[in-house]
C-alpha cells in the first residue's frame, strides 16, 4: 500500500487513475474510504454483514460509476452519496419503511455534556442500530447527511409530515437511550470491543 | 442536499453528526477480495460468452474478410461486364436463324476471310454484312483497324472503310470488295454471338482500282529509290581510321610517316603527293563537265 501511494499523489491522479481502470486505484480507493463508508452503511443498516455487503456494492458502484463524477465537488461526498443511495436501496428492499414503534410518552432531556464527553463513536452508532429503519433513515438523513425534509419525502417516497414525525420519534427514542446510558453507563458502554466483533456479538452482550 | 443550518439544532442531532460524521469503522481484512471477486463475477456475467464484434483479433479478421469479398466483387463485376454479352463495350444480341446472313468467303489458314466478291451475294443487296446499314460498320472499324493491320491486304490501295465514311456511292462501282476479318462462320443459327467475341469482329475493306497513269508514276518513284539505295549499298565503307594513340604507338615503334588510315602500304611521300594531285584534279574535271 504504502508503495502504491506515491503514484497517485493527488486525488485527480487517483480519480485518472480510477476511470482508467487500474486496480491498484480501486484498493487505495477502498482501503483510503471503507472506513468511514462502512459507518455511514452501519448507521443505515444496522446489521454489520449487512452494511458490509451494502458498502461492497457501494464501491461496486463508485468505480462503475466514476465516469459520472464531475470533479467540481469533493470525491468523498460522492463517494459518501452513493453510499448512502446503496443503504437506501438495500432498506427499500426490505420493505420496512413504516415501522414505527409507539412512544409512549416523552422521555426525559439527558446529559449531553456528559453524553459527549463519555460515549464514542461505537456508542451512538449502536443506539443508532437499536432504531426501527424509517426512524433510522430520516434520522440519519437529516441529521448527519443534512437532508431537508422535503428532500427526504422526496427520496423516500414518504410526505414531510411523515418525515417530521419519525425524526421527532427518533429523536424521543435516541433521547431514552442516551437517559438509560447515563443512569447505567457500565451496562451500555463498558463493553469491550475488537474491530472483529460483529455489531450483532456487542448487541448480545449488551443484553 | 441542502445543510439544515437551523440555529436551534437539536442537541441529539449535534451530538450524533459530530460524533459519528467522521467516524471510521474497521472493515474486514478480506473486503477487498471479496470486492475484486464480486467485481470479476459481475465482468463475467456482462460478457456473455463469445460474443464475435467484441472480440478485437475477430474484429481484424472480418475487416480483412470484408475487405476480399469486396475486391472479389468487383472484380467479379468488371469481369463480368468485360466479357459477358458485350463485344468491347457494345451490348450484343442474340443473332436469328433467319436475319444472319451466309457468306461464302474464302478463310485463310488464319482465319482471315480473303476477296469475298459481291456476286457471291445471292440476293445482290449491300455488300455490308449482317444487313445493317453501311454506318455501323463505319462506326465498328475504327476500333478493330489495329487487329486488322496484319490482315492480307492484295494492293497497296486498300482502305478501311472507316477512312471514307461519306463514300457510300463508290461501294457501288465495279470494285472488289473484301471483308476482312478473323471470323469463322458460325453452324449453328442460333449460336449467340457474344461467344466468342473476336468472331463477330467484322471489317469491310473497299478497294478501289487506281487510275494506270498514277501507277506508272509511282512504279518510277519506287524504281528511283531502289536504284539510290542500290547505290548506296555499293560504296565502299569507310576504312577503319586508327585513332590518335595507335598511331602515337607506330611513331614510337620506328615508323616516322605512319598512314591515318593504319594501312600498311609503304609507298612514298610523292606517290601519296601525286595520288592527291590526281584526284583533286578528277573532281574538278566532274565539276566542270
Amino acid at each position: 500500500m504504502r508503495l502504491l501511494i506515491p503514484f497517485f499523489t493527488t486525488e485527480t491522479q487517483l480519480i485518472a487513475a480510477l476511470k482508467r481502470g487500474e486496480a491498484k486505484a480501486h484498493k487505495i480507493v477502498y482501503e483510503r474510504f471503507s472506513g468511514r463508508m462502512m459507518v455511514v452503511c452501519t448507521r443505515y443498516c444496522a446489521n454489520r454483514a449487512d452494511a458490509e455487503e451494502v458498502m461492497l456494492d457501494g464501491f461496486m458502484r463508485v468505480f462503475e460509476k466514476i465516469d459520472q463524477f464531475r470533479e467540481d465537488g469533493s470525491f468523498e461526498g460522492w463517494i459518501r452519496r452513493v453510499m448512502v443511495t446503496e443503504s437506501l436501496m438495500f432498506l427499500r428492499k426490505s420493505k420496512q419503511w413504516r415501522h414505527e414503534l409507539p412512544l409512549d410518552n416523552v422521555p426525559e432531556e439527558p446529559d449531553y455534556q456528559w453524553a459527549d464527553a463519555s460515549l464514542n463513536a461505537d456508542d451512538l452508532l449502536r443506539m443508532v442500530g437499536q432504531l426501527p429503519d424509517g426512524y433510522r433513515t430520516v434520522f440519519n438523513l437529516y441529521a448527519i447527511e443534512g437532508y431537508s425534509h422535503a428532500e427526504i419525502a422526496d427520496t423516500l417516497g414518504i410526505s414531510e409530515g411523515t418525515s417530521k414525525s419519525q425524526l421527532s420519534r427518533a429523536r424521543g427514542l435516541l433521547q431514552a437511550q442516551l437517559k438509560k446510558t447515563e443512569q447505567n453507563p457500565v451496562l451500555h458502554s463498558a463493553t469491550p470491543r475488537t474491530p472483529s466483533t460483529t455489531y450483532d456479538e456487542q448487541k448480545q452482550r449488551t443484553r | 442536499m441542502n445543510k439544515n443550518n437551523e440555529p436551534d439544532k437539536h442537541p441529539v442531532d449535534s451530538l450524533f453528526a459530530q460524533k459519528l460524521g467522521n467516524a471510521v469503522l474497521a472493515t474486514n481484512a478480506d473486503g477487498f477480495a471479496r470486492l475484486q471477486a464480486r467485481m470479476g463475477q459481475t465482468q463475467a456475467e456482462k460478457k456473455p460468452g463469445f460474443v464475435i464484434w467484441r472480440n478485437p483479433n475477430a474484429q481484424r479478421f472480418m475487416a480483412i474478410a470484408a475487405c476480399l469479398l469486396l475486391v472479389c466483387l468487383f472484380g467479379w463485376l468488371y469481369l463480368s461486364n468485360n466479357t459477358v454479352g458485350r463485344v468491347e463495350g457494345q451490348q450484343v444480341a442474340t443473332i436469328k436463324s433467319g436475319n444472319r446472313p451466309t457468306i461464302d468467303v474464302p478463310v485463310t489458314p488464319q482465319g482471315n476471310i480473303l476477296n469475298a466478291p459481291t456476286a457471291e451475294r445471292a440476293d445482290g443487296s449491300n455488300p455490308t454484312t449482317d444487313n445493317q446499314p453501311t454506318g455501323r460498320v463505319a462506326r465498328l472499324a475504327p476500333k478493330t483497324k489495329k487487329q486488322n493491320s496484319n490482315a492480307i491486304s492484295p494492293t497497296p490501295r486498300t482502305e478501311l472503310a472507316q477512312n471514307k465514311p461519306t463514300e457510300q456511292p463508290k461501294t457501288e462501282q465495279p470494285a472488289s470488295e473484301k471483308i476482312v476479318g478473323q471470323a469463322p462462320v458460325l453452324a449453328s443459327p442460333d449460336q449467340v454471338a457474344a461467344v466468342k467475341p473476336v468472331a463477330t469482329q467484322r471489317v469491310l475493306v473497299v478497294t478501289i482500282d487506281e487510275p494506270e497513269r498514277l501507277i506508272a508514276a509511282r512504279q518510277a518513284v519506287k524504281m528511283e529509290e531502289m536504284e539510290t539505295a542500290l547505290a548506296a549499298a555499293s560504296k565502299p565503307e569507310k576504312t577503319h581510321k586508327p585513332g590518335f594513340w595507335e598511331q602515337v604507338r607506330r611513331v614510337k615503334e620506328g615508323e616516322v610517316f605512319t598512314r591515318a588510315d593504319g594501312s600498311d602500304d609503304e609507298r612514298g611521300l610523292l606517290n601519296r603527293a601525286f595520288n592527291g594531285l590526281k584526284n583533286s584534279i578528277d573532281k574538278d574535271k566532274t565539276a566542270r563537265q
